[in-house]
């Protein structure tokens, strides 16, 4: 059985949402696409459960249907052929699939992206497993040089900085991030950390905090601390495919991406970005390849990894293509206005993220300054109004994050429920 | 909707691309390793590619298409309930799925954890052991995994230790491996740990584990297993092997969707095993806190289940039996070729469905590339060629719950016609 035939018979599956891709369709070429009629076309795209509003994106990205239901035929696909797609099905077929050709097309459509070369990505398990192998083999610290972070890092990279102690023999530097949070005051108390710590080779920088989604001047982080001779590890596990960005512009040396968050892939799916003439500067894994290789493909070890949510990546980003990312762009800023509006002039919530347009996407954390459990008032937004929400209890912030199936009476309803439950206190 | 509702309402919309699949109540009432008739039933329950016989199963293995319509469905569900699911339920059930896992293996539900595959089992296992002190001496042998033997060479840079490379004995015997750790562990008195691999991925061959294992102890030395093939490839007694680290795969011989696998920890030696960064300080004895995978993909975690139940409605020891059987199909006919050199011994403890051969005299991985293409284009057959052993190259050869006798007499006649 060819792909075509395994295709047709597995036709049916696709069925219930072909009607929703045609609509689709015929949206795209007419529909004004900052328009809510175009976006309720998008969200007849999605399956999402309604027993609850789901304003928990950013935890990890619901496939659209079209996505979900082509990584399950990759599922079947693959599942039939087995190893036999692994490349050398090719050698007796010149037309058979192989699964190392189809990656590298899907690594060229995500370097186009990008901007970048190809052979500066490879794809990982996440975002967590791109920044280990960064962070733990970045090669370029000697005993007694320091390394710097920010409170806005994710916590399992804080400590994976932190390990650089034992790892490396570095000292290790926390920042505290001024709040309120701007655009300048975040590279100010990164140049000041520099300053402070003249040993500083390496900072770590989240370009969208996960807790609050304050977006991070990493360009100019970047230029600056690249004047000081000082090397950028990049986490952009929240910011690609959440908002409008030129990657390349940024001129960044080392990242960590997830594409199962703002891409739309299957979960378990990221990417890392080594820049070609730094490829030496990290370890290969495990002593991975003949010695002094700048193949970025040895800089990662996952043993055999879940082939169709790879495959299933070009769906996800043909998916986000097809609306573009400027709308997805407006949409999430939209969505998050449509409730943070209600609060810019209520002194009872704080709004973590800042108005600036550079600083925030669809991502946003508050606080109702008299609520002191940020779980409970999490509990209560579930339990009394059915909203899914991330409670950030060292901050006492509830995370707030739409979807592009969030609609904007989705939102409303999160600021009545805020208000409500304030009024109460 | 809880996910059983879910699961339910949405069967027929999820499973809707696959054939339904035959009664297996039919086939459990009448079952018999012996009976054809009833293997066929169990081969209706796949669906593979026709274009190829495929005997390449040690790579990873197929999903059944009930398992493969629970994947989907899974799928659907947690895309469907997202977080609100896993926050509130997925806890729970993932430590069901342990705690079925634990009595199967007959050990404490504190000593697994579910990783993404053998390969994260292992490297937080030997990169994480940390009773190494500069000068120790570790040992592998050349029929490990290539990937796991990278990882004990990085000890040298990593801990500071003498990395130590043996080669296993061919024809190897059940005795002469024995013989060959022991003389290893005699010739390198400060080895502390040793890495065994319980069904080599390269020859399929089943190495005394138990024993050697029982004799490094003795020695005070630790033993890392990879028991990537091992279960559910054959019936052990996981206990009785003594090990106390161990990683395995759930995707080869379990059938459950790529990307997980499992770790074992002995509860009283978690300690010897460095925490994960980002999950604990070193004084906590959590095995959950020796990996660190991030957000994995939680609905291939929840079809695990459907694969024991899927195991379980065949039976363990039927499975062994089968794919024993299907082994011995091909090799009986091959035996007697004096052409053939079969790199597995036909003792029963040491072969289960994976076996290797080579054509006498032909040791280099391009003549096996060559024999893996040849028999691939002209017989359609389906096989992989593996270098790495100290004795040259090899045909691996890997049925499963899928092939047929025929399939293995296709092989068979294959060799022979080849061999002339």
């Amino acid at each position: 059985m060819d792909r075509r035939d395994f295709l047709k018979t597995t036709a049916a599956l696709a069925t219930v949402s072909a009607a929703g891709s045609a609509i689709s369709a015929q949206a795209q070429g007419v529909m004004d696409k900052d328009s809510d009629a175009y976006w309720e076309t998008i969200r007849a795209e999605y399956k999402v459960t309604d027993e609850f509003n789901n304003l928990n994106a950013g935890h990890w990205g619901i496939m659209s249907e079209p996505v979900r239901e082509a990584f399950a035929k990759h599922t079947e696909f693959i599942n039939a052929y087995s190893s036999h797609f692994m490349g050398s099905g090719r050698r007796v077929d010149p037309n058979a699939r192989s699964y190392n050709v189809e990656r590298a097309e899907i690594i060229d459509m995500l370097a186009e992206k990008l901007g970048v070369n190809s052979d500066e990505l490879v794809f990982t398990r996440g975002v967590t497993e791109s920044l280990q192998l960064l962070i733990s083999g970045y090669n370029k610290l000697e005993p007694g040089d320091t390394v710097l972070f920010a409170d806005a890092a994710y916590y399992s990279m804080q400590a994976e900085m932190r390990h650089m102690t034992v790892h490396r023999g570095a000292k290790v530097v926390l920042l505290d991030i001024p709040y309120p949070v701007t655009w300048e005051n975040q590279i100010d108390v990164f140049e000041q950390g520099i300053k402070d710590n003249p040993g500083t080779k390496l900072i770590l920088v989240t370009h969208m905090a996960n807790r609050t989604g304050v977006i991070v001047p990493v360009k100019e982080i970047q230029a600056m601390a690249r004047g000081y001779g000082v090397d950028v590890i990049v986490d952009a596990a929240h910011s690609w495919g959440q908002y409008d960005m030129d990657f390349a512009d940024l001129n960044l040396d080392f990242v960590g991406f997830n594409l199962h968050k703002w891409i739309g892939a299957p979960l378990g799916v990221g990417l890392m970005y080594i820049r070609k003439s730094r490829m030496l500067d990290i370890d290969t894994k495990s002593s991975k390849g003949p010695a002094g290789n700048d193949d970025i493909n040895n800089r990662v070890q996952t043993g055999t990894m879940n082939l169709a949510a790879v495959l299933s990546v070009r769906d996800a980003l043909l998916f986000l293509a097809d609306i573009g990312i400027v709308h997805i762009d407006r949409r999430f800023k939209a969505l998050r206005h449509e409730w943070v509006k209600e609060f810019l002039d209520d002194d009872r919530v704080d709004i973590l993220t800042p108005e600036d347009d550079r600083m925030h996407a669809g991502l946003t954390s508050f606080r109702i300054k008299a609520h002191p459990n940020a779980v409970e008032l999490g509990n209560t937004l579930l339990r009394d109004y059915g909203i899914n929400s991330a409670p950030i209890g060292n901050m006492n912030a509830i995370r707030i994050s739409p979807g592009l199936y969030s609609s904007k009476a989705d939102m409303a309803a999160l600021a009545v429920a805020i208000k409500e439950i304030a009024d109460k206190l | 909707m809880d996910r059983r509702q879910f699961l339910t309402s949405t069967a027929a919309f999820a499973g809707a691309s696959l054939a339904a699949a035959p009664m297996m109540s039919f086939a459990l009432e009448t079952r018999n390793a012996d009976d054809e008739n009833f293997w066929k039933i169990i081969q209706h329950q796949y669906e593979v590619t026709d274009k190829v016989t495929n005997m390449e199963a040690g790579y990873w293995g197929i999903m059944s298409i009930p398992v493969t319509q629970a994947y989907i469905r899974n799928t659907h569900f947690i895309n469907s309930h997202n977080t609100y699911y896993v926050r509130r339920e997925y806890g729970g059930d993932y430590n069901k799925i342990i705690a079925r896992i634990a009595k199967k293996l007959n050990v404490g539900e504190d000593e697994l954890v579910l990783t993404r595959n053998a390969t994260e089992s292992l490297s937080s296992l030997i990169s994480g052991y940390n009773k190494l002190s500069e000068g120790d001496t570790v040992i592998y042998a050349d029929q490990d995994y290539g990937s796991m033997q990278a990882e004990m060479r990085y000890l040298k840079k990593y801990r500071g230790v003498n990395v130590v490379d043996i080669a296993v004995p061919e024809p190897a015997s059940y005795q002469n491996m024995i013989d060959a750790y022991e003389k290893a562990l005699n010739d390198h008195p400060k080895c502390k740990m040793i890495l065994l691999t319980h069904v080599s991925n390269r020859t399929g061959i089943i190495t005394p584990v138990k024993e050697i294992t029982a004799m490094a102890k003795a020695r005070g030395v630790d033993v890392i297993l990879d028991a990537a093939h091992s279960w559910g490839q054959f019936d052990f007694d996981f206990q009785d092997l003594g090990v106390d680290f161990v990683g395995f795969n759930m995707h080869k011989w379990i059938g459950v969707p790529l990307g997980v696998g499992l770790m074992y920890i002995r509860k009283n030696r978690v300690l010897d095993i460095d925490p994960l960064r980002g999950e604990a300080g070193p004084e906590n004895d959590d095995v959950r806190k020796r990996i660190h995978t991030g957000t994995v993909n939680f609905a291939s975690v929840l079809t695990v289940p459907d694969a024991l139940d899927f195991r379980e409605n065949i039976g363990q020891k039927n499975i062994e039996n089968r794919l024993r059987a299907l082994r011995s199909q091909w090799v009986d006919q091959v035996r007697d070729n004096n052409k053939v050199e079969v790199l597995t011994p036909d003792d029963e403890r040491m072969y289960a469905a994976i076996t290797s051969f080579r054509l006498k005299g032909k040791t280099s991985y391009e003549d096996n590339a060559a024999l893996m293409k040849t028999l691939h284009e002209k017989y359609k057959i389906f096989t992989v060629a593996i270098g790495g052993l100290a004795n040259g190259g090899a045909i691996r050869v890997s049925p499963s719950l899928y092939n047929s006798r025929d399939d293995a007499d296709k092989l068979a006649a294959a060799i022979n016609d080849i061999t002339g």
